[in-house]
């Protein structure tokens, strides 16, 4: 006999109800006590942020050539989830209507390999890995990857990259700079202008599938990349090779440790052409020699010697107690002078200032310097804008020189600086300061960087030439730049500096170095140097060039440094289009 | 009131609020989902769901009309065909493997579970064995044993499918369908130890399924956070749905972040894009269906109806409970579809089928109705013309002594 089973369906069903009333429960708690918690972890889930990389602005000269530009690559990817899936579908329609489809991972291999240039084992050992996503190719140029994609193989993706290039190699690297693995610029004006050149990235805000896909339809805030700007640099590319390749004969003939070259346009102190012996190519970074990027012209000073005798020259002329017929005594080639010994190469009586310019003797300018007094010198030295970094900040690590104070100055320093020692310049200071001779005593800023150009050619900012004083009086300029002559003429240091057709005005400057272990001044380590104008008068451009220990017989900054310049000053001469100039008196010569 | 004289009609608005409710929200969850990406089709599984919901629909039908004690005559058969095909998930070529667990056959097109059908089969079986049963004395071969060893043969069955979750739903089914026959508790309490024991041989031969279930129970431990990926998915889906839902077709979570979306975490979906409204109209759904069933087995012209009905209403219900308390991360993750809505064809055919024996039940019992006492000549026709025998007024006639409705059936 049994008992009623309604009471026990009954019971079961009330069991049944009560489990669901308590599932109302939690699901009230999840859904609305613990909204929040959930919604941020959901928010987590999907939403995603992703930057689009801007494009870097390109670094031209004046001319437009191209210096440094950046090229679009494809970053080559595989989809390994989406690749199994294609190739088993693929699989199911060959089964279905017997066409051949590609179906093995082995086949994509064989397909891509040679289009990718990479072994097909290793390929496909990669597409065969578990993982999600592989990069395959991470620089693949665009061409190529059109051709892959037309090929249209199962999950193989390429998202947008970037790589700098620079199309001139190691042209003006020192100038340009370099960019790290990252493509921040690390030198040069890559380096100093990198918020003009880096742009700003894009980015937008997205959702994503779990398998970290864009969902498109839910897309928000989609801010496309501002490309970089241009930065026209006042460089030449012609000029800046004909430099390279004459420092480099340079370098060969005499064995040298170093080479720099400066060449500037007096009239508007830009920079025409600015190179480095040793150098690197910005297109090879993986393993640099560090002391190959130092950008020799505006960071590393040297005693300019002889060359400096300008200053001195100048300062004399303006006080008006010197002319260049002024006859200095120049005791017979040493001179004693504060327990020290001043010599010159030739044992000189007494000579015209001018003629003392012209055989450098250091004598006459250790006179010209004492009767100028430490003061009046100083100010003379600074006027030309020794002692402070040329172009601030327009290239990095750029030195001010050094220049001591005429306090700190001891008895012999009116004798020693006149001549170039005691006191330490970058080759572009001098360039600056031979430019302000040039250009009739006034002294322009070091142009380096012309305008900044957005992306679509629009000018951004233009730099103008911008004078910094008037030196020296212009008819005091003109004084110097007589006596400048005479040195590059039959009589003087600098005959070897003489361009044919074109009158030339400059200095020869050879410089002991101070030898480390010693700690005075070296008797076999030399820097030679010339520094120059073309032509004397109005001149066009201005030629600084510094040998840096130049081995073998000759050393002097005439013997080494003056035909460089010749020859460089000639090629620049007439890719400038300069007007031959014939001389009178070398006319009748001939 | 009503619901003793609707409770047909509840169940129906319950089944098709359901059913069409889950169909809209089975084309929103599985139109991302990888099989529908790999189909090329979004609507790949609304329509494999629509062609099943509409055979489902049919065979309720037909079964609502045939008189649900046809089938225990033919039990043999069905138990039978059912023990097959359970035992096809065991040979190679015919079986087909999902998720590491051998739960599918694969006959020509056609991807069935034959565990639903053993649902059905063990249904008929219980109400059918109790009801013959029904004047025997109460001994513990015939009350327990014999229909115990019979329920462990296909629930053996799906154990070694590694298909835990249902097998456990099927004991518990059993259990409760032998509560309701008046299996003494005594008898039950031993049924519960002799189950113990089967749990405890399971977790020893399948430790990675008692992870399974440790892993719901230690919360902290990082490889556990990670196999608890589903119902932390689950959760974030429901819990970032809130009161409104972000709106329909709108769900992200079913972008792959929620892997069984469309099936066994449709519920989660449901709560991310509808919010806790749509929510809670399920779960009443649910509770209307239990509740209207539950009557309708309760007013079954016999204990073959009543066990049968109760049967059927307390598997859908435990199938529900158990699905969204596993989706509410109440219940450690098991597998189980959650019915009318979950996609899958023979889950779908198999609770359909097993409305339809409700509805059966429904049609033979609308007469039997002990509160319209001035409607008893008809009934007792009605009830003559069914059973032949003479009711008393105050119980179903079939719990008469002497009723010929209890030697029906009693063939066994």
């Amino acid at each position: 006999m049994r008992d009623n089973p309604q009471w026990r369906i009954a019971l079961a069903v009330l069991a049944i109800v009560s489990g669901l009333s308590l599932l109302s429960l939690r699901l009230v708690q999840l859904q609305v006590v613990d909204h929040a918690h959930y919604l941020e972890r959901a928010k987590q889930n999907h939403t995603f942020r992703r930057t689009m990389a801007a494009r870097r602005g390109e670094i031209i000269d004046s001319r437009g050539n191209l210096l440094a530009t950046t090229v679009p690559l494809k970053r080559v990817m595989a989809d390994l989830n989406k690749m199994r899936q294609l190739l088993e579908r693929n699989r199911k329609q060959s089964l279905k209507d017997g066409r051949d489809r590609l179906t093995e991972a082995a086949q994509v291999a064989g397909r891509l390999a040679p289009a990718l240039g990479m072994p097909e084992a290793e390929l496909a050992r990669q597409l065969g890995s578990r993982r999600d996503l592989v990069t395959l190719q991470a620089e693949l140029d665009i061409e190529s990857w059109r051709r892959i994609s037309e090929m249209r193989l199962p999950g193989i993706e390429a998202t947008d990259a970037f790589k700098r290039v620079y199309p001139a190699g190691w042209l003006a690297s020192h100038v340009v700079g370099y960019v790290d693995a990252d493509g921040v610029g690390r030198g040069g004006v890559e380096a100093t202008m990198q918020d003009y050149l880096r742009g700003v990235d894009g980015w937008y805000q997205s959702q994503k599938d779990a398998l970290l896909r864009e969902l498109r339809m839910y897309r928000s805030q989609d801010a496309p990349p501002k490309h970089g700007y241009t930065v026209v640099l006042t460089l030449d590319e012609t000029i800046q090779h004909v430099v390279e390749e004459e420092l480099d004969m340079a370098m060969s003939a005499h064995r040298a440790a170093g080479a720099c070259a400066v060449v500037m346009r007096p009239s508007t102190g830009e920079i025409l052409a600015m190179a480095n012996r040793p150098t690197f190519d910005p297109n090879d970074m993986d393993s640099p020699d560090w002391a190959t990027l130092r950008n020799r012209c505006v960071t590393d000073p040297y005693e300019p010697g002889s060359t400096f005798k300008v200053v001195a020259l100048c300062g004399a002329l303006e006080s008006d107690r010197v002319n260049l017929d002024t006859p200095v005594f120049c005791e017979n080639g040493r001179f004693e002078f504060g327990g020290f010994t001043l010599s010159d190469i030739g044992s000189y009586g007494t000579l015209t200032v001018r003629q003392a310019f012209q055989k450098s003797s250091n004598i006459a300018f250790a006179k010209l310097g004492l009767q100028l007094g430490s003061r009046g010198l100083y100010r003379c030295v600074r006027a030309f804008g020794f002692g402070e970094e040329a172009l601030g900040g327009i290239l990095p690590a750029e030195a001010p020189g050094r220049l001591s104070p005429p306090e700190k100055w001891s008895e012999v320093s009116a004798t020693r600086v006149p001549i170039g020692y005691e006191v330490a310049v970058t080759p572009l200071q001098m360039a600056a300061a031979y430019s302000a001779v040039a250009n009739r005593g006034v002294l322009m800023r070091p142009l380096l960087i012309k305008e900044v150009r957005d992306a679509r050619g629009q000018t951004v900012a233009r730099f103008s030439p911008k004078p910094v004083r008037q030196v020296v009086r212009g008819e005091t300029a003109d004084a110097a730049i007589e006596a400048l002559e005479a040195v590059v003429s039959e009589n003087g240091t600098g005959k070897r500096a003489a361009v044919p057709g074109f009158s030339v005005a400059g200095k020869t400057g050879t410089t002991k170095k101070i030898d480390p272990a010693t700690k005075g001044y070296s008797d076999r380590r030399y820097l030679a140097s010339f520094a120059g104008m073309v032509p004397s008068k109005e001149a066009a451009f201005v030629v600084v060039v510094v040998i840096d220990e130049p081995q073998g017989d000759m050393y002097y900054g005439g013997q080494v440094a003056g035909p460089v310049f010749a020859s460089m000053a000639a090629r620049i001469a007439q890719h400038l289009d300069l007007e031959p100039v014939y001389p009178r008196a070398e006319v009748v010569r001939r | 009131m009503l619901l003793k004289r609707h409770s047909a009609l509840l169940l129906f608005i319950a089944v098709v609020g359901l059913c069409g409710f889950g169909l809209v929200m089975l084309y929103s969850a599985s139109a991302f989902s990888r099989q529908a990406e790999m189909a090329g089709d979004p609507f790949h599984f609304l329509k494999t769901q629509a062609v099943c919901l509409g055979l489902g629909l049919l065979i309720c039908g037909a079964l609502s009309f045939v008189d649900y004690r046809v089938w225990w005559r033919h039990i043999i058969w069905i138990a039978a065909c059912s023990l097959v095909l359970l035992a096809l998930c065991y040979v190679p070529g015919v079986r087909h493997v999902a998720n590491h667990e051998a739960r599918w056959i694969k006959l020509g097109p056609f991807i069935g579970q034959p565990s639903e059908l053993a649902k059905v089969a063990l249904l008929v079986f219980l109400a059918g064995w109790y009801d013959a049963m029904r004047l025997r004395r109460r001994t513990f071969v015939w009350e327990l044993l014999l229909p115990g060893l019979a329920a462990a043969l296909p629930i053996g069955l799906i154990v070694f499918e590694k298909d835990i979750g249902t097998a456990l739903l099927l004991a518990l089914v059993t259990g409760v369908v032998m509560f309701a026959a008046g299996v003494p508790m005594r008898l039950l309490l031993v049924a519960m130890v002799l189950a113990g024991g089967g749990i405890g041989v399971v977790v020893a031969k399948y430790p990675e399924k008692a992870k399974r279930i440790l892993v719901w129970l230690n919360k902290d431990d990082p490889e556990v956070k990670a196999a608890r990926w589903q119902q932390e998915q689950a959760k974030i889906a429901l819990g970032s749905g809130g009161i409104e839902g972000v709106g329909f077709g709108d769900s992200r979570q079913k972008m792959l972040f929620l892997p069984e979306a469309h099936t066994d975490f449709i519920f989660g979906i449901i709560g991310e894009e509808l919010g806790l409204r749509a929510t809670l109209t399920v779960v009443g759904f649910f509770v209307m269906f239990v509740v209207a069933g539950g009557f309708i087995a309760s007013r079954a012209p016999d204990l073959n109806g009543a066990l049968l009905g109760s049967g059927a209403v307390v598997m859908l219900g435990l199938q529900a409970f158990i699905n969204i308390g596993v989706v509410t991360e109440l219940l450690p993750n098991k597998g189980i579809s959650l019915p009318f809505m979950s996609a899958g064809g023979s889950g779908i055919l198999a609770t359909l089928a097993m409305v339809g024996l409700l509805v059966s039940i429904a049609k033979r019992s609308e007469d039997v109705d002990e509160d319209e006492v001035e409607e008893e000549p008809r009934r007792a026709r009605a009830r003559r013309s069914w059973f032949g025998g003479s009711p008393s007024p105050s119980l179903p006639g079939w719990l008469e002594e002497g009723h010929p409705a209890r030697t029906r059936g009693g063939a066994l």
